[in-house]
This record gives structure tokens, C-alpha cells and sequence, in this order.
């Protein structure tokens, strides 16, 4: 039987997130801890492929969590501070394989995967579609920009970080979840190699501007006038065209082919 | 701090990122080319440039950045598939912060701050990295644009990528299915808006999409008359999007649909009205009606693919 | 396996349902407490108040030292209002301001949700996000579990209590009730405004933790019946309309904008200005009085709280956690006899009925049972708030001219409103039948 480690995570629902406009704050007494998503369904691949061991990490707490990875069937379920514990207390595991999600809550790239791939020096797969095995190795398709895929095969033991549509959670029975209520769940230490980096708040969003191009000033006067030239040219240009439609959709598919579109 | 590094995908945006800082903070910026031309490397302010070849690989690319860091350093990446990939393995293999999706870096009395984008958008997060500390940083791609030109005489060495063994086999790449990616994926996207009059014209739309390889888009009137599903709404309550190619057919262009469609590369509009804000927006503003000049469009394709095959 | 594996299984995590559970498991039987939300309260409309917090109090001693109440009542007011103007009768007293407490303003979703710790603290089991489906019924029609819409869902227990609110699917499939006519549903809606502590404070009189209700009857609701409400939270307010669903469409208008113009009339925005909108919500309220009560037990089940009816709307003020809560201790209390004796047959189930009829329960029910019809009528609705309100106009204004008396300005507002005076007298005399004596 495969060993799995899975990483599910309780994450802040982006919509419970209210931000006053003036001072910034979030109003923290109406946030929403929900589980993260890819969670679950990182538990559900896991059960498909072996025997899982649930590690949970993320805010608030992540017990909750944790019972209904055993109630769906995880052998085992393990509260952690950071992913650094994670790593230290794995490590030392024979293990086939670890999911992870790949989105944090509000859907941005987690760091979570890579992290402790990096940490334990195995292979890594981020934005994993599908997984299948093949012997010692598995088979993923992974999600590139703009609607590419590439697949991978990647030697166990491995780190894969899944999509939220890897697969549909099963729904636990009454009694699991019960009898999981019942069950102690044990906290791994902090780890002490967590990177130092200290939160200074949060404030509304102000994106940092677009880059004003001003010329390099050791150019020449004359190099210098044609960087501002040339920067006012990099900026979109409006081009009119009207006439018939054909004349039109003419114009139209020159400026495609130009810019390589077409 | 002693440098800052930008690992360069395609876009040279992020070495841009990197010179900048670096100038700020007194210390070289340097560039690491993964597939990029090093020109547009040393063009963006790179003084050293690092080339690495073959494909992008998770276990290599951490390895071989690893060997040519100097601590304490700021470590840029792209947020792409690949720069999110990467820059955790990065930060974990150097003992080092990470801070994925962020809207700027600059120096501040006792180190650097940063600040990314959490919660949805809804925030900004701000983070400290003490004196002394190395990060490892992704921005968001496609939001500063274009680095300030800045002319270097970099030295170019090869990346050694050493005794490690890559943790991947490359098996096949499949290029993306316009039908099936989702507008937020694609690079290229065909929106259609109320001016097509009724979704009786939506199926050449579709048909245009097909035959520019886009994903077809909408504005939120079409989504909540059901017109087209949800997810293809483009905007604020829509899908952000920041395709290279964006062609708006009956689109007017307010600013919570505006605000979707980010840095578009090339907008091409369609409309009867020549100063509505899309047009204005648009790098060719092409005035007709909507019903007329997408089948004539569709017509052209076809024979230019014709001509082509 | 010998026999069931619950004693009691109750539907509902609402003030109904975490009661019985409570008690049930006081006494010693084994509970499961089933709720569909991801936590108990989590689907409640937010922000109500907490009316005769005595029967609470009788389970949990000085419960409001831990619970989480918002402000106890020391003021409630009720407004009869015109577009323009209001009348109100504002009562006020010290006497409220120490424990026992007379009444407490709430936010549902934490409150619900610490009754049903309670209710796990004192031995039940409580699973929550499991929609129960169905009645398990043996040959005889005897109700002996539930179905859950889980896998392996079918769950066995001694006695069903249904407390699954308003539309109570269970109290229906057990046949103990019909579906309920149009009017006589009313659609509450909700919003939780957020203002600081001090403006609440300064806006209503209130110090420390002191609390108020206003309740309002007349053309806040345009003409549609029913009333609007404004509660003071610690640090927000809960304000609504609640109207009859029947009247609703008769109107053709929408419950939201009920509610906007509810906060933009004169007697209301003042007090509202300058909050931040944090929550909305809707729900329904059963507002059939006493005639429409349901059958309250059949073989193997009871039913309280909403999904029995019981909930008293008077129009001027609604109550329905507090009798969820005593219904609910009745039930928990029979329940666990029944389940105890291995006796769940109607005849040992009856006793639930005796023991709501000793409580205040049936008691205040039958006593206001004619309150929604007179508080419902056209005239109570929509004529006299008018009137009142331009009486107190005429008899108050200062003009610079000689005054009438109160009672020939009455009299004449009452001609003008094309009410006749034994009219009016007839809804006096109904009135005080209602709410007097
Ligand atoms: C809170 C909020 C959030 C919103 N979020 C979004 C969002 O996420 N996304 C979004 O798209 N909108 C959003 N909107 C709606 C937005 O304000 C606009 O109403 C909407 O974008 C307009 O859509 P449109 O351009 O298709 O229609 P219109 O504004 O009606 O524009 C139609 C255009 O078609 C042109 N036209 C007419 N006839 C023809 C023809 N025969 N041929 C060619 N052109 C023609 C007209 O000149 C006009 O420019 C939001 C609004 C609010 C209040
Ligand atoms: C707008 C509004 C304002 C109100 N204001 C007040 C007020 O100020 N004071 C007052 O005393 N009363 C007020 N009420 C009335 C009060 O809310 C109800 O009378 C009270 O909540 C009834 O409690 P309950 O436990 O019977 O039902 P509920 O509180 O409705 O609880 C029923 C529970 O059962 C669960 N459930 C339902 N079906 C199932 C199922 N199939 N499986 C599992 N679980 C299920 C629900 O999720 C819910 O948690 C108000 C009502 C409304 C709508
Ligand atoms: N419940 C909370 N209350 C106050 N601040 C919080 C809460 N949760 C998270 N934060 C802040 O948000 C920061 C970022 O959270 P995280 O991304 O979870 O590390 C934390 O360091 C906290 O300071």
C-alpha cells in the first residue's frame, strides 16, 4: 500500500475579508476560517492512492479540519504550526508521496508545495490536473500559463501540489464523523528554521505605479530625446479606422497579422 | 544586501523590477535567463548575466540559482507558473523568506518592505525582512510594465547545472485549447458586449474566437441575461484578465469591465461609436456595426487560413 | 446491539433543538443533535431580541455572565408612524437594569451557537452539516429514527424531536401539520448595521450595556402588513421589516425596498446614519397564532419551536426564541421520559402537551390568540397610525391659533379617515381583547 502525506490547510474566505477604506483594518471578528481550496480533494486522491496521513496547518484552528480527514478515512491527522514542522516530522517517514494544495484561500499560488519539496529535496510538481502512477514514478499533467499543460513524470517519493477539480471529496457517514469527535489529535512543535520576516499590517490596495520610462542620463542629449521618443511610442497607440465593413475588417486583420496574431 | 537576482522566464518585466531595487538599495542586479535572450537582460539593467538551458525544471533551476547566490540577497521571480514554482524551492533551499504575488519591494530604514496581494485583492499585506535577511520574491506579472531602459555591458556565464539529476522527465507539452481555457488563462480573448444586439450572433463570435485561437469573453449584461455562462464574464465581478490580445465587439468599456482587462496588449475594438471609453482604450479602433463587420472578419480569416494551409 | 443507538434524535440546532438536546441529555439519555448549518446558528437570521430570558435562566443559573448576549433591555418603544411623523410610547425603566434581566438583544449565530455547546457540554452530540431527509418509521407508522442525506445516513433513536424551524418538513411528512397558507407566513427581513459603541450609546439613551427595542407599526411598511423593528446591539444595530407574504404580492412590492425606506424615514435614519451594512438576510416567520398551532406529537416524534408554530407575531413585536426555548425543555424533558420508559407511543408523548399548556407557552399563546388578526387589519395597519399621529400633530402644533381639545380633534380626525366611532370603539374593545385582558 502507498503512503501518502496530504497537507490540508484552514484558510480566511476571501469574503468575509472587509477592509474599512479608511484605516485599512480588517475587521477580524467577521472573518470565516473554511477549508482551504484543494484541501479535501487532495485528501480524496490520497484515499484513492494509499493509506493518508492528514497534516493541517493555516488560521484559526484546523481541528475541525483534521476530524473530517479521519472520518473520510485518513488513518491519522496531525495539527502543525508551519510547513517547516511538516518537513521535520515527515522526514523522517517512509513515504510515497505528498499532496498539497496548490491554491492558497483566495485562489493565489500557495507556497506551501514547492517549500517543502524544497525542504526535503525531492522532486515537485505545482498546478497538478491529473495524477496517475506508473512504478517509481508518477505521472502528472501540470497547469502552465494561459491554458498550456505539459507532462511530467516526476520519480517518487515526490511533492504535488493539486488543483481544486483534482477530485470530487466522498461524503463521510454519520458514524465516522462521530466517532473522529472523540479522537486526540496531536500538535507537532514550531519548527525554529521558520525564515524571520515580521507583518506590519494590512492597507487597502494601491498597486505600485506603471513605471515612468525616463531616459538613462549617461546617454548622449540626442539618445536621450530618442528614448523619450521611443518610450512615448511603446505606450498604446489609438489608430481610427471607418469605412465600409470590409474596409474595415480588412485594416483589422493587417493589424492582427502585424502583430502576429493572425 | 548584496544583490538582487531576477530569474528571467520571457517577459523581461521582472529584470526591470530587479534593477530598479537594485539601484535603490546600492547593489548590482544581476539576471538569470531561462530561455530568454540575455539582450533583453542586459537592455532591462542586468550587470551579470546567468544563462540556463533546456527546459524549466523545478529541482535544476533551484540547485543551479543556489550555487551563484550570495547572501543576503533579494531573489525576483515572475508570478508565473513557473516563478510560483520555483521561488518557494528557492526560498526553502536558502534558508529564506518568501513572499509570492507582490505589488512592490523598496528599501525602508531597517531592511526592505514588501507588500502583496492577499485576501482576494481586497489587501495589501505589509511585511518587514530584517536586516541581514535573504527573500525570495514573486510580483505580479504584467503590472509595472516595461523596464526603463538602461544600457550595461553584462558578462554572460553558463549556469553549471552540476551533479544534480532533474526531478522531472518532460513527457509532452500540450498547447492550450481555446475552447476549454477558461478567459483568465487565455492570451488571447474575443469579448462580445451589448452592441451584438441579441445572441443570435454570438455563434460568429464563437467562430471568430475559433478562428483567432481565442477564448470567447463577455461583459456582465450578456452573463446575467444568461447570454453566456458566468465564467466568461469580464470585470470587476468578472474574471481579471491580461491577455496579449483582446478584440471587445459592442463593448462600451466602463470602468468595472475596464478594470478587468489589465495591461491587454493589443485591444482591438469594434463599435458604432467611435468615443466610447473602449474605443479610446483600443490600439485600433475600428467603427461599424458589430453585425456586419464580424462576418466579413470571419470571411477574411477563413481565406487568409485557406491561403495559408 | 440491543435497541437504538440514540435515545433522542433532535432535528435542529435552533433555540428549539439545542434546548431539548440540553435536557434530554440532564437527564441521562444519549442525543444526537443534528444540524444542516456548518455550525449551529450559522443559517439564522442575525440580531433579535431575547424576550422572558427566565425560561434560559431556570436551565443555566446567571447564564448571561457566559452567553453571549449583546445589551439587556431597558427600553422599548413603539412607534406608530405616518410618512412624516411618529407617535411613540416610550417605556423606560430601572427596574431592568439589574438581574434577573427582563430581556437581552442577541446575534443569532453566536448565541445559537453557544446553546449548542451548552448542549454538547452537558453530554449530547451534536453533527452538524447533515440535512436530515426523512422520518424512519417501523410497520406500525411508529417514527424510530431519521435518514440523513449521507452515505450509510440512516440513524435509529428512541424519539424524534422536530425543532427544524418555520417550514418544518418533518412535522409535515410526520402528518402533524399542513403546509401553511400565504397568510399566514410572514417573510422577515434583516439587516446588521455596524456603528461604534459610543454613537449607539448617545443615539438611544443607553449606558454601559444597556439595551432598547423599538418597534414600529404604520406607513413603514407602505401599506403591507405588518410592522418594522430596530435593535440595539453592543456594537450594531439589527433593524427589519417583517411583513405578510400574502400582502407582499397583493403590493407588488419588494421586502427590500421595504427596508430601504424603513431606514430612510425621518424617525428611523437618524438613528441608522452613518452605519455600515454587514449583513442582510431573510426568513420566514410563522404568524398564525394560536388556530394554526400544529399537532404537536404523534407516535415517536414531537415537534416545537417554529416547526410547531410556535411563535407569537403581534405585529408590534415578535417572539419566538424564547418559546423555541421553553418548547424546547418540554420536549427534552418528555423525551427523555419516553425514551427512558422505552414508551415513545402518543399516549407517553402527551405529556409534552401538558406540560406547555402549565407552561407560559399555551398560556400566552390562547391569550393573544386574536392579536395577528387585530394587529393584521386594515385599520390597525394602515387608518389609525395615520390618525394617531395626526391628532398628536393637530393637538401639539403651535400655530397661533386657538387650540381644540383632544377628544372633538379625535373625533374629527376619525370622520376624516372615514372611520366611523363605534367602528373605532369596536377595535378598541378588540384591541384591549388582544393585547389588555
Ligand atoms: C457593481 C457593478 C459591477 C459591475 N461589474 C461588471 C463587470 O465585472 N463586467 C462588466 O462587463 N460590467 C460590469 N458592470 C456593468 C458595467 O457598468 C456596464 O453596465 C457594462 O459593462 C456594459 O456592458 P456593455 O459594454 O456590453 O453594454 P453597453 O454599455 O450598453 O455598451 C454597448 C456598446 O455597444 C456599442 N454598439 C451598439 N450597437 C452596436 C453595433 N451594432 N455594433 C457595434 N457596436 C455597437 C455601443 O456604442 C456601446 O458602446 C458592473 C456594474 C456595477 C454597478
Ligand atoms: C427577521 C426575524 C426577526 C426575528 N426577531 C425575533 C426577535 O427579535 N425575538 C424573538 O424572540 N424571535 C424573533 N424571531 C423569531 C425567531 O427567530 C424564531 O422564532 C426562532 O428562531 C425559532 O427557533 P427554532 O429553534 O424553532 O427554529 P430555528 O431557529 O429556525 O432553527 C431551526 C434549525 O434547524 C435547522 N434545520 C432545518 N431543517 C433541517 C434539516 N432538515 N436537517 C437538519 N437541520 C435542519 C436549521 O438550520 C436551523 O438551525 C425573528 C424571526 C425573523 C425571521
Ligand atoms: N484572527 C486574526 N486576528 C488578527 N490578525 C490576524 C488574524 N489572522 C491573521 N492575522 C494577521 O494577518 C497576518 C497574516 O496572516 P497569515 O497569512 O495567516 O500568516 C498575521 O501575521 C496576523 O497578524
Amino acid at each position: 500500500m502507498m503512503k501518502v502525506a496530504v497537507l490540508v490547510e484552514q484558510v480566511w474566505d476571501p469574503v468575509s475579508i472587509e477592509l474599512d477604506a479608511v484605516s485599512g483594518a480588517i475587521d477580524w471578528s467577521r472573518a470565516v476560517a473554511v477549508s482551504g481550496p484543494g484541501s479535501l480533494e487532495a485528501v480524496e486522491l490520497g484515499l484513492s492512492l494509499g493509506d493518508v496521513s492528514a497534516y493541517g496547518l493555516g488560521v484559526d484552528s484546523v481541528e475541525d479540519l483534521l476530524r473530517l480527514c479521519l472520518a473520510l478515512g485518513a488513518g491519522r491527522a496531525v495539527e502543525a504550526p508551519d510547513v517547516y514542522a511538516i518537513a521535520e516530522a515527515i522526514r523522517r517517514e517512509p513515504l510515497d508521496l505528498v499532496l498539497v494544495p496548490n491554491r492558497s484561500g483566495d485562489q493565489s499560488a500557495s507556497r506551501l508545495g514547492p517549500t517543502l519539496a524544497g525542504l526535503l529535496d525531492v522532486p515537485q510538481a505545482t498546478g497538478v490536473e491529473a495524477v496517475r502512477l506508473a512504478g517509481a514514478e508518477a505521472v502528472v499533467m501540470r497547469r502552465l500559463d494561459h491554458g498550456e499543460r505539459e507532462e511530467l513524470a516526476l520519480l517518487m517519493p515526490a511533492v504535488i501540489a493539486v488543483e481544486p477539480d483534482i477530485a470530487r471529496p466522498r461524503v463521510a457517514t454519520p458514524a465516522a464523523l462521530i466517532a473522529a469527535q472523540n479522537v486526540e489529535i496531536p500538535a507537532l512543535a514550531a519548527s525554529k528554521l521558520v525564515p524571520r520576516l515580521s507583518f506590519l499590517g494590512v492597507e487597502p490596495p494601491r498597486p505600485a505605479p506603471p513605471r515612468m520610462p525616463a531616459p538613462d542620463a549617461g546617454l548622449p542629449a540626442e539618445a536621450r530625446m530618442a528614448a523619450v521618443v521611443a518610450a512615448a511610442a511603446a505606450a498604446p497607440h489609438r489608430e481610427l479606422v471607418s469605412g465600409s465593413a470590409e474596409e474595415v475588417a480588412e485594416r483589422i486583420v493587417q493589424v492582427l497579422e502585424e502583430r502576429g496574431y493572425a | 544586501m548584496r544583490a538582487v537576482i531576477a530569474w528571467v522566464e520571457g517577459d523581461p518585466e521582472i529584470m526591470g523590477d530587479a534593477a530598479d531595487l537594485a539601484e535603490a538599495l546600492g547593489v548590482p542586479a544581476w539576471g538569470v535567463a531561462a530561455g530568454t535572450d540575455p539582450a533583453a537582460l542586459a537592455a532591462a539593467g542586468s550587470e551579470r548575466i546567468f544563462m540556463i538551458d533546456g527546459p524549466y525544471d523545478a529541482t535544476i533551476h533551484s540547485a543551479a540559482i543556489a550555487s551563484i547566490c550570495v547572501t543576503p540577497l533579494v531573489m525576483l521571480l515572475p508570478g508565473s507558473a513557473n516563478g510560483s514554482d520555483l521561488a518557494p524551492r528557492l526560498a526553502a533551499r536558502l534558508g529564506a523568506a518568501c513572499l509570492l504575488d507582490c505589488a512592490w519591494l523598496r528599501p525602508a530604514p531597517d531592511g526592505l518592505q514588501a507588500a502583496r496581494w492577499a485576501h482576494d485583492d481586497r489587501a495589501l499585506e505589509r511585511w518587514q525582512v530584517p536586516e541581514g535577511a535573504t527573500l525570495v520574491a514573486t510580483l505580479r506579472p504584467r503590472s509595472r510594465g516595461a523596464p526603463r531602459p538602461r544600457r550595461r555591458q553584462p558578462r554572460i556565464e553558463r549556469l553549471q547545472v552540476g551533479g544534480k539529476a532533474p526531478g522531472s522527465r518532460l513527457l509532452r507539452n500540450l498547447p492550450a485549447d481555446p475552447r476549454s481555457v477558461g478567459v483568465a488563462d487565455a492570451d488571447r480573448i474575443v469579448a462580445a458586449g451589448l452592441g451584438i444586439g441579441s445572441p443570435d450572433l454570438l455563434p460568429a463570435v464563437q467562430n471568430l474566437a475559433d478562428l483567432l485561437g481565442a477564448a470567447l469573453g463577455a461583459s456582465r449584461p450578456l452573463a446575467d441575461r444568461g447570454w453566456v455562462p458566468f465564467h466568461r464574464q469580464i470585470g470587476t465581478t468578472g474574471q481579471q484578465v491580461s491577455p496579449g490580445l483582446y478584440v471587445a465587439i459592442g463593448v462600451s468599456g466602463a470602468t468595472q469591465h475596464m478594470a478587468g482587462i489589465g495591461e491587454a496588449e493589443t485591444v482591438v475594438a469594434i463599435n458604432t461609436d467611435p468615443g466610447c471609453p473602449m474605443m479610446a482604450r483600443a490600439n485600433l479602433a475600428a467603427v461599424g456595426d458589430a453585425a456586419e463587420v464580424v462576418p466579413a472578419l470571419q470571411r477574411k480569416l477563413r481565406q487568409l487560413h485557406g491561403a495559408q494551409a | 446491539m440491543s435497541g437504538p443507538a440514540y435515545d433522542v434524535i433532535v432535528v435542529g440546532a435552533g433555540p428549539a433543538g439545542s434546548a431539548a438536546a440540553l435536557v434530554a441529555a440532564q437527564a441521562g439519555s444519549r442525543v444526537l443533535l443534528i444540524e444542516r448549518g456548518e455550525y449551529a446558528g450559522s443559517k439564522n437570521v442575525s440580531g433579535a431580541a431575547f424576550y422572558a430570558p427566565q425560561v434560559l435562566e431556570a436551565l443555566l443559573p446567571d447564564f448571561w455572565r457566559s452567553a453571549p448576549v449583546e445589551r439587556h433591555l431597558i427600553r422599548r418603544v413603539i412607534s406608530f408612524v405616518s410618512p412624516e411623523s411618529s407617535v411613540s410610547v416610550d417605556f423606560a425603566t430601572a427596574r431592568w437594569d439589574h438581574p434577573p434581566y427582563n430581556g437581552f438583544t442577541v446575534l443569532r449565530p453566536r448565541f445559537d451557537r453557544w446553546l449548542a455547546d451548552q448542549a454538547v457540554a452537558a453530554g449530547a452530540t451534536l453533527l452538524p452539516e447533515t440535512v436530515v431527509d426523512g422520518l424512519m418509521r417501523d410497520g406500525a407508522g411508529q417514527v424510530v429514527g431519521v435518514m440523513t442525506r449521507r452515505p450509510d445516513g440512516d440513524i435509529e433513536a428512541g424519539v424524534v424531536v422536530a425543532a427544524d424551524g418555520v417550514n418544518s418538513f418533518l412535522a409535515k411528512e410526520a402528518g402533524l401539520r399542513g403546509e401553511l397558507r400565504p397568510d399566514e407566513v410572514s417573510l422577515g427581513v434583516k439587516e446588521v448595521i455596524a456603528l461604534d459603541r459610543r454613537t449607539i450609546e448617545e443615539r438611544f439613551a443607553l449606558t454601559g450595556d444597556e439595551g432598547a427595542t423599538h418597534d414600529y407599526v404604520g406607513s413603514i411598511t407602505e401599506g403591507v402588513k405588518g410592522g418594522g423593528f430596530l435593535y440595539t446591539n453592543r456594537e450594531s444595530l439589527s433593524l427589519g421589516v417583517i411583513v405578510q407574504i400574502a400582502s407582499l404580492a397583493e403590493h407588488q412590492t419588494r421586502a427590500y425596498d421595504l427596508i430601504e425606506r424603513f431606514k430612510a424615514h425621518p424617525s428611523v435614519a437618524p438613528l441608522v446614519r452613518g452605519g455600515r451594512l454587514v449583513e442582510y438576510s431573510a426568513h420566514m416567520v410563522p404568524e398564525a397564532g394560536f388556530s394554526r398551532l400544529s399537532k404537536l406529537y404523534g407516535p415517536g416524534i414531537l415537534v416545537a419551536g417554529d416547526a410547531a408554530g410556535l411563535c407569537l407575531a403581534t405585529g408590534l413585536y415578535l417572539e419566538g426564541i424564547n418559546f423555541a426555548i421553553a418548547s424546547g425543555v418540554a420536549a427534552g424533558e418528555t423525551a427523555a421520559e419516553a425514551a427512558a420508559s422505552g414508551q415513545a407511543t402518543p399516549a407517553a408523548l402527551k405529556a409534552y402537551r401538558s406540560r406547555l399548556e402549565q407552561s407560559f407557552v399555551l398560556r400566552d399563546f390562547r391569550r393573544f390568540r386574536r392579536a395577528p388578526a387585530f394587529v393584521t387589519s386594515e385599520r390597525f395597519q394602515n387608518v389609525y397610525p395615520a390618525l394617531v399621529t395626526s391628532l398628536a400633530e393637530r393637538a401639539l402644533a403651535s400655530r397661533g391659533q386657538p387650540r381644540s381639545k383632544l377628544m372633538a380633534l379625535a373625533l374629527e380626525e376619525l370622520r376624516r379617515a372615514g372611520v366611523p366611532a363605534w367602528g373605532a370603539m369596536r377595535d378598541l374593545w378588540r384591541g384591549g381583547r388582544a393585547f389588555g385582558w
